[in-house]
């Protein structure tokens, strides 16, 4: 897996870390993939630098098991390194399944502030839009968005949202396909992906996750 | 078969005719009566046309017969004219739709009319004049076609030169649908009677633009290319650019264009009970306070919709639903969903189905209250939810008892769809956000 490493030059971050979430992020890179945010608050940690509005800001590399937070700061700086030819590239598109760094190329693809809240046991990326619209990345504690939701005034990319699972998105919704004329609701249960997508008027509203990739103990519920 | 030969109509003949305005009589056809073995009444009764309103009906569609995806769709009929001239087209099953915005046609329906194109001046395809098109899209699905600048009739009135959309459903028409739009409608574009339900779509929801902000900017990076500058003479897709569209260029709500008895509308069907009817006739009143028959009582309670986007999104042009105790932010009534949809775990699915399915009929009740603030201006709704399976089992094509949910939805989900069904036995008030007389934004009342 390659890394990439961009400039922020939209988003603003929030970033939360306390003493929990630090274990936790000691404990996340000792599991299969550590994530961007384990890395910043990695470096907090080690007190060399604080993110900041407009600051360099690592799309993190997939970390294999076994590798540690160590590793990960290696891999920042090589990141930074590389930073400027990079940036260049087209952010990387956030969407579910994806890495938790990718919610970057979202707030800048959606000129959002970007927000993290962190709970026990996952993260949530609230990205905010002029117009009220927002949308929310749910992300693992080993990286990994589970879940999206959206409320927004115009129909959201759903494609880039949704990254490897739209295909079966876009084939059940053909599959479904049989009423007539105006859809204002729409339902997809699969065995892994699960999509909920309304409209009326200016509001668009809806969720989608993917049972596999859920947090242990996870309700569905809680992704709005 | 349905005798499909649109006339070309002189407008002010019609408008002649019509003679006494609002205080026309009203003409009962039927009462009732089985029709078939498997068939029920026709409900309700013809109302000719006014000066303010416009008859509806509820049934078998453009096509005329049966059809199992037929349900719950209220029709009427609306005049396109070219502008400020009397060649006229008059189209039948148009769908009324209150959870969108703008009057969208087949083209095939109008191809005897000279409709000017929506010109964009300075936007499209290399900075030079383009024309307007548009991608429509919805949940699932949607249409794509130009815009065109029409007279549009309602009941005696007309909505002069306003935006509308053309729904292409010639094959053979230029340009093409553009890959953008295919990815917003999930590849479904419905651009057939058939796949629409209707001949076109009379979108009066409660405000005045399809579109809005994102359109007016021309800034489509959070969703879909909306609108389109394609050159005059287009023969591909790719020579079509997104647009910024100013608001008086922007499809638009025809209602709202109306001289007069332009702030709401008023929605008056007959009640409809067990399995179903045939056909189901009613009124669709443009208004509200403006003339005698669209008089809202003076005891009326009005559910406001929500305006308050920048502190209460979810419940944006939407009103709240208080059902067995849980509170639904994002609930709204709307002519254009076929049933009553929200989550309830304790009524049955029908099987391999999200319809509802309970052995009987289940006499249910919610509250509709206020978006921005769910204690206020709270009213009881009674309604009824039947078996989906029973209803379809006739050839009906309205269904009161009609509701549905999605077992996969978490029990979070916080919308409730308050469709057609809901309309049925009521006189419905919906106003019209920013218009004279309905002063303090958008609301229901019923």
């Amino acid at each position: 897996m390659t890394q990439k490493v961009g400039m922020d030059t939209h988003a603003k971050d929030h970033l939360l870390c306390n003493g929990r979430d630090q274990q936790q992020d000691k404990q996340t890179a000792n599991r299969t993939r550590i994530g961007f945010k384990s890395i910043l608050c990695s470096l907090q940690e080690v007190g060399s630098k604080r993110p900041t509005d407009h600051a360099q800001a690592v799309r993190h590399p997939l970390v294999n098991s076994g590798w540690g937070t160590s590793r990960a700061h290696f891999l920042l700086g090589v990141s930074v390194v590389f930073s400027a030819l990079l940036l260049a590239m087209d952010p990387a598109r956030a969407a579910l399944g994806e890495v938790e760094s990718t919610t970057q190329g979202d707030s800048m693809r959606m000129a959002a502030r970007r927000h993290l809240e962190i709970r026990p046991a996952y993260s949530v990326y609230n990205l905010a839009m002029r117009d009220g619209s927002l949308v929310r990345e749910f992300v693992s504690s080993d990286g990994i968005i589970f879940g999206v939701s959206w409320r927004t005034q115009y129909k959201p990319n759903l494609e880039k949202l949704l990254g490897a699972s739209y295909s079966g998105y876009v084939k059940s919704a053909r599959d479904n396909s049989g009423q007539v004329g105006i859809r204002r609701n729409f339902r997809h249960s699969s065995s892994d992906l699960v999509v909920k997508s309304d409209a009326h008027l200016h509001l668009f509203s809806g969720w989608a996750y993917r049972r596999s990739l859920l947090p242990p103990d996870f309700s569905p519920d809680q992704i709005e | 078969m349905r005798m499909k030969l649109f006339q070309l109509l002189i407008w002010i003949s019609v408008l002649a005719g019509c003679g006494g305005g609002e205080n026309s009589t009203v003409t009962t056809i039927s009462g009732g009566g089985l029709q078939g073995q498997n068939e029920g009444p026709v409900v309700g009764q013809v109302v000719l046309p006014k000066l303010n309103s416009v008859a509806v009906t509820v049934d078998g569609g453009p096509d005329g017969g049966f059809s199992l995806a037929q349900a719950n769709i209220l029709y009427t009929t609306v005049v396109v004219c070219e502008p400020g001239t009397e060649r006229c087209q008059s189209i039948d099953h148009i769908q009324v739709d209150t959870g969108s915005v703008g009057l969208r046609v087949l083209a095939s329906k109008v191809k005897q009319l000279n409709l000017p194109s929506v010109v964009l001046a300075n936007d499209g395809a290399n900075g030079t004049a383009s024309v307007a098109h548009e991608c429509y899209p919805f949940v699932i699905g949607g249409l794509w076609g130009p815009n065109k600048v029409a007279d549009v009739g309602l009941g005696a009135q007309i909505a002069s030169a306003i935006p509308i959309q053309l729904i292409q459903d010639d094959v053979n028409a230029l340009p093409k649908v553009p890959q953008d739009c295919s990815d917003a409608v999930n590849g479904e574009v419905l651009s057939t009677a058939s796949a629409l339900g209707s001949n076109g779509i009379l979108g009066i929801g409660s405000v005045k633009l399809d579109c809005g902000q994102m359109c007016l900017a021309g800034d489509y990076s959070n969703s879909y290319v909306q609108y389109y500058g394609c050159p005059a003479s287009v023969t591909s897709a790719s020579d079509c650019r997104p647009a910024a569209v100013p608001s008086n260029f922007q499809v638009f709500n025809p209602v709202a264009a109306l001289p007069q008895h332009n702030n709401g509308v008023v929605l008056v069907l007959p009640q409809v009970t067990g399995l179903g009817a045939s056909k189901v006739n009613g009124e669709l009143i443009f208004g509200i306070n403006s003339s005698t028959n669209n008089q809202l009582p003076a005891s009326a309670t009005r559910i406001h919709l929500g305006v308050d986007w920048q502190h209460n999104f979810p419940s944006y042009l939407n009103v709240t639903t208080t059902y067995k105790g849980k509170l639904f932010t994002n609930s709204y009534l709307d002519t254009g969903t076929n049933a009553l949809f929200f989550p309830d775990m304790d009524i049955g699915n029908c099987v391999n189905s999200s319809w509802f399915c309970p052995s009987s009929a289940l006499h249910l009740s919610a509250i509709l209250s206020d978006g921005d603030n769910p204690q206020a201006n709270r009213v009881n709704v009674d309604f009824d939810i039947g078996n989906a399976d029973a209803s379809f089992s006739t050839s009906n094509t309205a269904f009161p008892y009609l509701g549905g949910t999605y077992v996969a939805s978490a029990s979070s989900a916080p919308s409730f769809s308050w469709g057609l069904p809901f309309f049925y036995g009521r006189r419905t008030y919906l106003s019209i956000w920013q218009q004279v007389g309905a002063e303090d934004g958008p609301w229901y009342s019923f």
